[in-house]
C-alpha cells in the first residue's frame, strides 16, 4: 500500500473521531429537548411544525410510541408510491419520464422508507426531479429520523425506573430532523456543489463531443440528495451507479466527505447514547467492540484487493480511477459496516475476500457502526444476547444497568436477531433453485452464490448496496426484495421499542460485586465475539460455498 | 390524521423547501458547477469536464474503456468478478495490445465515465498521437506533465489526467509545421 493510501486512512479516522464526539454532544441534547444555543433559531420551526401538525408534546407508552411510528411510516410508504407510479403527470419531469411499474414502484418505496435504498431503477434514466426530491429526498430525512428515534426511546427505558413511557414519536422525529440532519445537510449540499455534484432543475443539455458526437448531460437536483444520502445512511443514488458517478461524486475532496459521512451520525450516536444515559463509559465500550470488529475486517478488504489476482496484482475493474484502490476498498468496508450501501466502486468486481467482508458485515445485522439508529439498537440486542449468555457462564440473572434482563426481552431479541438470518438464507436457497432467481443471475460458478447472499442481506439488512449484475427489476424478485426489506426493518424496531418499554418499567437495581460490569474489557471482547461466532455458525456454510470457494478457484486460475 | 399532516409538513420542508433553497444558492454562487462543468469551445458546448467521451481515433487520447460504452444515460459498470470468463478474457485481451498502458487501460470503470487516466496510460499513447498529429512527442509528453494532477493535499485520489481537458490542450497545440490541427 503506497504511503498516503496510509495517510489517507489515518486523517479519516482521526477526523471522524474528532467530529463524532461533539456531534454525540448535540445529538444527546437535541433528543432531550434542549437544543444548544447557536441553534436556538430554529425552535420556531420546531413549534411550527408541531403546531400544524397537531402534536402535543406529551410522553407515550412503549405501545402508544410504536403505533405512531408505524402508521407515519406506512403513510410515507404509501405517499411514496403514488408519487413514482403517478410521476408522468406530476410536475418538475423535464424528460418526461412515465410513472414506474407497480412492482419497481412497490419496491423503490420500500427501499426508501426502511432506509435501504436498493436500486432496481436507474434514477438518471428513470426519475423525474420530483420523485427524486419530493419523494426520495424526503424519506432519506424520515428514514434516518425514525432509526434515531427508537435510539431515544432505548436510553429512555435504559435510564428511567419504573416508568413505561418512552417519549413522543413525533417530537422525536421533528427534533432530529431540524437540529441535526437539515443544518448538516444544508452545508454539506454546499460543499459538494462547489465540487461539482450537480444540482439543477434545467433540461438535460446536449453537446457535441470532440469526436462530432451527441453526448447527452443528465442533471438534477442531485446534491441535496446526496448529502442526506450519506449522512442518514441511506446510500440511494441520485444516479445509477452512485457514488462512483463523476457528477454524483466528482472528486478525491467530495470522497472523503461522504466517507465521513457515511461512518459519522453511526459513530456520533454512540457517543450521544452513553451521554443520555449519564454513562460515557457504557458509549465508550461499544465503539470499542465496533472498532475490535472493524479494523480486521477492513485489513483483510484491503489486503485482498491490493494483493489483487495472480497474474497482474490489483485491478481497477469497477473503480474509479481518482478513488483507486484504498479509497474505494475503505468505502466498500464503511458502507457495508454501516447499511449506507451507497457505492464508489462496483462490489460485484471486488476480489472474493473484499466481497466476504461486506457480506458479512451485512449478516451479522450491521452493528459495526451500522445504520443511524439500526447499528446501535442491533448492537443492543447483541448486548441482551452477551449479557443472557454471560449470566448462564456464571449462574446469575443478567442485568444491563441495573434492569434485570428477563425471559421477555431474550426472546424479543433473538426473533430480531434470527429472523432476517432464516430469511436471508431461506431467500437464498429459494432463489437458487427457483427459475426467477436463477434467470437473474450474471455469473456462474460461486460467484453466482454470493450474488444471490449478497443480494438478500443487503435487501433484509437494508443496506442497499448490491453485487449488480443481478437483473433485479423484474416483478417476482421486486416483490420479493421488498418484502425482504419490510421485514428486515421492522422485525427490528418493533422488539427493541417493545425491550425499551418494558426495561422503563422494571427497577433499577444498584451495582453490587457481582454485577457484571457492561463498560470494562471482558465486556468488550465478549461482545465482539458473540457478534462473530453468531455470524459464523449461521452462514458459514454459505460463506464457504460463495466467497470463500471463489477466492480458491481464483488463485487456481479457474474462470466460469 | 395527525401523522398525515406530520408528514405533509415535513415533505414540505425535506422535499421542497430544502432541495430548492439549495438549488437558489447553488445557481448564485456555483453555476457552473451545478450545470455539469460544462467545457466550450469557440462558444459551442463540447462536453463536461467530469464526463469521460468517446474517443477512438489515433489523434486523441483514449478514456479508460467504458461497460456501458460512454453513454450517459445511463451509465453502468461490467459488475464482472475475477472469476468471470468473459470479463477477465477482455483484460487480457486489452493487456496483451497494450502492456505498457497500466492497469486502468485494462480494466472497465465503475461509472463507465471516468473522466481520468493513469499518466503512465498518457504516457503510453503519447506517440500515436503525436504521429497522428505531426506533433513532436516531447510536445506531447510535456502537455501530460502540464496536465497531471496529484492526490489533494497530498492525502486523497491518485495522480491522474483528465482525457477531456488533455485533448482540448492538443487541439491548441502548434504542430512541427506551425499550425494547429
Amino acid at each position: 500500500m503506497p504511503r498516503n493510501d496510509v495517510l489517507t486512512l489515518l486523517v479519516y479516522f482521526i477526523t471522524l473521531i474528532s467530529l463524532s464526539i461533539p456531534l454525540g454532544y448535540l445529538i444527546s441534547q437535541v433528543l432531550q429537548g434542549k437544543p444548544p444555543a447557536y441553534l436556538k433559531w430554529l425552535i420556531p420551526v420546531e413549534n411550527l411544525v408541531l403546531k400544524f401538525s397537531g402534536t402535543i408534546d406529551q410522553e407515550q407508552k412503549a405501545r402508544s410510541y410504536l403505533k405512531d411510528l408505524l402508521l407515519f411510516n406506512l403513510m410515507g410508504f404509501l405517499f411514496l408510491f403514488v408519487i413514482l407510479v403517478t410521476q408522468g403527470a406530476l410536475p418538475l419531469n423535464p424528460q418526461n419520464y412515465p410513472g414506474l411499474t407497480w412492482h419497481l414502484a412497490f419496491n423503490t418505496a420500500m427501499s426508501f422508507v426502511t432506509n435501504t435504498n436498493w436500486q432496481a431503477y436507474s434514477g438518471e434514466a428513470s426519475l423525474s426531479n420530483f420523485s427524486q426530491m419530493v419523494g426520495l429526498t424526503t424519506q432519506n430525512f424520515l428514514s434516518a429520523a425514525t432509526g434515531l428515534a427508537v435510539i431515544a426511546v432505548l436510553a429512555r427505558g435504559l435510564s428511567r425506573k419504573m416508568d413505561g413511557r418512552v417519549g413522543n414519536f413525533a417530537t422525536d422525529l421533528v427534533r432530529s430532523i431540524i437540529y441535526i440532519f437539515l443544518p448538516l445537510s444544508f452545508v454539506f449540499s454546499l460543499l459538494f456543489v462547489s465540487q461539482g455534484v450537480v444540482q439543477s432543475l434545467a433540461d438535460f443539455k446536449i453537446v457535441t463531443t470532440l469526436e462530432g458526437a451527441e453526448q447527452i448531460i443528465p442533471t438534477g437536483a442531485a446534491a441535496s440528495q446526496i448529502a442526506i444520502k450519506q449522512l442518514g445512511t441511506n446510500g440511494g443514488g441520485f444516479f445509477g451507479v452512485n457514488s462512483a458517478h463523476p457528477f454524483e461524486n466528482p472528486t478525491p475532496f467530495t470522497n472523503f466527505l461522504q466517507l465521513l459521512l457515511i461512518l459519522l451520525l453511526p459513530v456520533s450516536q454512540v457517543f450521544a447514547f452513553g451521554k443520555m444515559l449519564n454513562r460515557p463509559r457504557q458509549g465508550y465500550a461499544i465503539l470499542f467492540s465496533m472498532f475490535l470488529l472493524f479494523i480486521p475486517l477492513l485489513g483483510l478488504a484491503l489486503y485482498s484487493e491490493h494483493t489483487g489476482i495472480p497474474e497482474m496484482g490489483a485491478l481497477l475493474e469497477g473503480k474509479e480511477l481518482r478513488f483507486g484502490v484504498t479509497e474505494s476498498t475503505l468505502w466498500g468496508v464503511a458502507t457495508s459496516a454501516a447499511s449506507n450501501g451507497s457505492v464508489n466502486s462496483m462490489h460485484s468486481s471486488f476480489t472474493p475476500m473484499a466481497g466476504l467482508v461486506f457480506i458479512f458485515q451485512m449478516i451479522t445485522g450491521e452493528v459495526i457502526f451500522g445504520g443511524v439508529g439500526s447499528g446501535l439498537y442491533g448492537m443492543a440486542l447483541y448486548i441482551v444476547i452477551t449479557l443472557f449468555l454471560a449470566g448462564l457462564m456464571v449462574g446469575r440473572s443478567p442485568e444491563w444497568l441495573g434492569k434485570k434482563i428477563e425471559a421477555y426481552e431474550i426472546k424479543l431479541a433473538l426473533y430480531a436477531l434470527l429472523i432476517p438470518g432464516a430469511l436471508i438464507l431461506v431467500g437464498v436457497c429459494l432463489a437458487a433453485v427457483m427459475p426467477w432467481g436463477l434467470s437473474s443471475l450474471s455469473h456462474g460458478g460461486p460467484h453466482g452464490l454470493s450474488e444471490l447472499l449478497y443480494n438478500f442481506a443487503s435487501t433484509v439488512g437494508n443496506n442497499g448496496s448490491a453485487f449488480g449484475g443481478f437483473a433485479a427489476n423484474t416483478p417476482i424478485i421486486n416483490s420479493i426484495f421488498g418484502l425482504c426489506m419490510l421485514i428486515g426493518r421492522f422485525i427490528v424496531i418493533i422488539p427493541v421499542i417493545l425491550i425499551a418499554g418494558s426495561l422503563g418499567n422494571k427497577k433499577t437495581t444498584p451495582a453490587s460485586a457481582g454485577t457484571f460490569p457492561t463498560d470494562g474489557v471482558i465486556f468488550i471482547v465478549l461482545l465482539s465475539g458473540v457478534v462473530v461466532i453468531f455470524g459464523a455458525l449461521t452462514f458459514f456454510p454459505v460463506l464457504a460455498l460463495g466467497p470463500i470457494a471463489e477466492h480458491l478457484l481464483m488463485l487456481a486460475g479457474q474462470t466460469f | 390524521m395527525k401523522m398525515l399532516k406530520l408528514l405533509l409538513i415535513l415533505t414540505f420542508l425535506c422535499g421542497i423547501v430544502y432541495p430548492l433553497s439549495i438549488t437558489l444558492i447553488s445557481s448564485v454562487f456555483f453555476e457552473d458547477k451545478a450545470q455539469g462543468s460544462i467545457v466550450y469551445r469557440n462558444g459551442q458546448a463540447a462536453g463536461s469536464r467530469l464526463l469521460a467521451q468517446k474517443f477512438e481515433t489515433p489523434a486523441f487520447f483514449h478514456s479508460r474503456p467504458s461497460a456501458s460504452d460512454y453513454a450517459t444515460l445511463s451509465s453502468g459498470a461490467s459488475q464482472s468478478s475475477p472469476t468471470q470468463k468473459v470479463g477477465m478474457e477482455k483484460i487480457r485481451r486489452r493487456k496483451a495490445a497494450h502492456p505498457e498502458s497500466g492497469v486502468d487501460a485494462w480494466t472497465e470503470s465503475g461509472s463507465g465515465l471516468d473522466p481520468h487516466i493513469s499518466p503512465q496510460n498518457a504516457f503510453s499513447q503519447a506517440k500515436r498521437v503525436a504521429a497522428a498529429r505531426g506533433l513532436n512527442i516531447d510536445q506531447v509528453k510535456n502537455i501530460i506533465i502540464q496536465k497531471t494532477e496529484g492526490a489533494t493535499f497530498g492525502i486523497w485520489g491518485q495522480a491522474r489526467v483528465n482525457v477531456l481537458e488533455l485533448n482540448l490542450s492538443l487541439l491548441d497545440s502548434k504542430g512541427l509545421d506551425g499550425f494547429t490541427r
